[in-house]
């Protein structure tokens, strides 16, 4: 288990997440968001408020794609750490940050609904529907089915890449091969799986994704 | 003597090309063996599929008469031709995050190997000479069965040299083994227990340096060149 512990630790690390910089920008961010969005109040404030979880899924879909191709990557192999160590430990890492993200636009999407009830109904004319719709953003479910998402968002790219080092060009293999494949199955999997509820899709997309990086981490990756 | 590693009929094939063929030889604990050849021979893949960083197509890798399993894996220690650590982060972290992966570091014998390192500095930004110091400092600081060298000795300028040498030497022990890719035949002979010659991903030749200078009156770089092309003995 410490090696899922560790393995977690040091992706967040990796990524420069917890670096102090990175911290200082993101706490400045978020006091500019809350000003922005109880001063101007636009069409472009829920937007505002989720840069955040935005932010850090990207960045998650950076690392699922980038940590394949790296050398510590190939240094832990050479170690005693069973593959689902650190697949499930970075995994866990980036739904804490994602679900970091989702609770920050939870709270300023709470904070904010009030004057949004009061002032958008007045300057739109579709205002009670955009705020039933962001009221819609709000609470446990909705938390969860964003961070669920964002979680899957890591777990994807992470999976194709793996499978990029484990195919038969697996030696010539880029991180461009994988995310050019990475769009390819985003735009498969919408077009199958877009009829099937999130809380069905979410959970079998993680569930399939780990399982099938473990595996490829385990026997086949090159 | 019973032997550390055993390598029998190794194979590996990359995009349909045989890159090793069916290579077999074995390493005597306490002895340093140069795996020496020319570009593409096949050495970096030899220590790679030795590592566990590639599957081998065909054949067997014993240690201790053994196959390596995953809890075998960190006695065998691996170091590659460019360094591995994370490179975004700091000396003092790239060290700790090793200390996470290989518990047990003997940090003396790595502040022995590895000198003055700017500890604040990310990897990213160390010299090729530095990151090679660090990169064998942690290696050297594990307590392996088998210490795996790509190119130790490649950018760096003969002191170094020197140092990276003597302090590969050093760590060897009667129940360790050390194989050493490199060009840098000259350099590297005075440390050489045994020679292991590959071309085109077969072994050529795999003999006691000493057994060359005596039976054949050689030295192993006038083998090299013998076997290798480039000289007229």
């Amino acid at each position: 288990m410490k090696g899922l512990w560790n393995s977690a630790k040091w992706e967040l690390r990796e990524s420069g997440v917890l670096r102090g910089q990175t911290l200082f920008f993101l706490g400045l961010w978020l006091v500019y968001d809350f000003n922005a969005a109880a001063s101007w109040n636009g069409s472009g404030v829920p937007l505002l408020l989720s840069l955040h979880l935005l932010t850090f899924t990207s960045l998650a879909v950076y690392r699922g794609l980038k940590w394949p191709f790296t050398g510590s990557f190939d240094l832990e192999r050479t170690s005693d750490r069973p593959a689902w160590q650190p697949v499930l430990g970075r995994t866990l890492a980036w739904t804490v940050v994602i679900a970091v993200g989702a609770a920050l636009q939870q709270a300023a999407f709470r904070l904010c609904l009030n004057e949004m009830r009061d002032v958008w109904p007045r300057i739109y004319s579709d205002g009670d529907q955009r705020v039933a719709q962001l009221e819609s953003w709000t609470g446990w479910v909705p938390f969860l089915v964003i961070t669920g998402a964002g979680t899957a968002a890591y777990v994807l790219p992470l999976a194709v890449t793996l499978w990029c080092r484990s195919g038969r060009f697996r030696h010539r293999a880029t991180m461009a091969n994988a995310a050019v494949w990475l769009f390819a199955v985003v735009v498969l999997a919408y077009l199958v799986l877009r009829s099937i509820p999130l809380s069905i899709s979410i959970p079998a997309c993680i569930g399939i994704c780990l399982s099938v990086s473990i595996w490829l981490l385990a026997y086949k990756v090159e | 003597m019973d032997s550390l590693l055993e390598v029998r009929g190794l194979c590996k094939y990359l995009d349909g090309q045989i890159v090793l063929g069916a290579c077999s030889f074995s390493l005597a604990p306490g002895h340093i063996t140069g795996l020496l050849g020319p570009n593409g021979a096949g050495k970096s893949t030899l220590l790679r599929t030795i590592a566990g960083l590639w599957r081998p197509d065909g054949g067997e890798i014993l240690l201790h008469g053994r196959p390596i399993s995953r809890r075998d894996r960190p006695k065998v220690a691996y170091m590659a031709d460019h360094t591995l650590l994370p490179r975004e982060l700091t000396v003092r972290q790239a060290v700790r995050w090793y200390r996470d992966l290989f518990p047990g570091l003997d940090l003396d014998r790595f502040r022995a190997v590895s000198g003055n390192l700017p500890e604040g500095e990310p990897v990213s930004r160390l010299s090729k000479g530095q990151a090679e110091r660090l990169d064998l400092g942690l290696l050297l600081a594990r307590d392996a069965d088998l210490y795996l060298l790509d190119e130790p000795l490649g950018g760096v300028d003969p002191v170094e040299r020197a140092k990276i040498l003597s302090a590969a030497a050093g760590v060897m022990e009667d129940h360790n083994a050390l194989l050493m890719a490199t060009h840098l035949v000259h350099d590297i002979e005075p440390i050489l227990d045994d020679v292991l010659f590959l071309r085109a991903g077969y072994v050529v030749l795999s003999a006691s340096a000493e057994g060359l200078r005596q039976r054949e009156g050689v030295s192993v770089e006038e083998k090299y060149m013998e076997v290798f092309g480039g000289g007229d003995r």
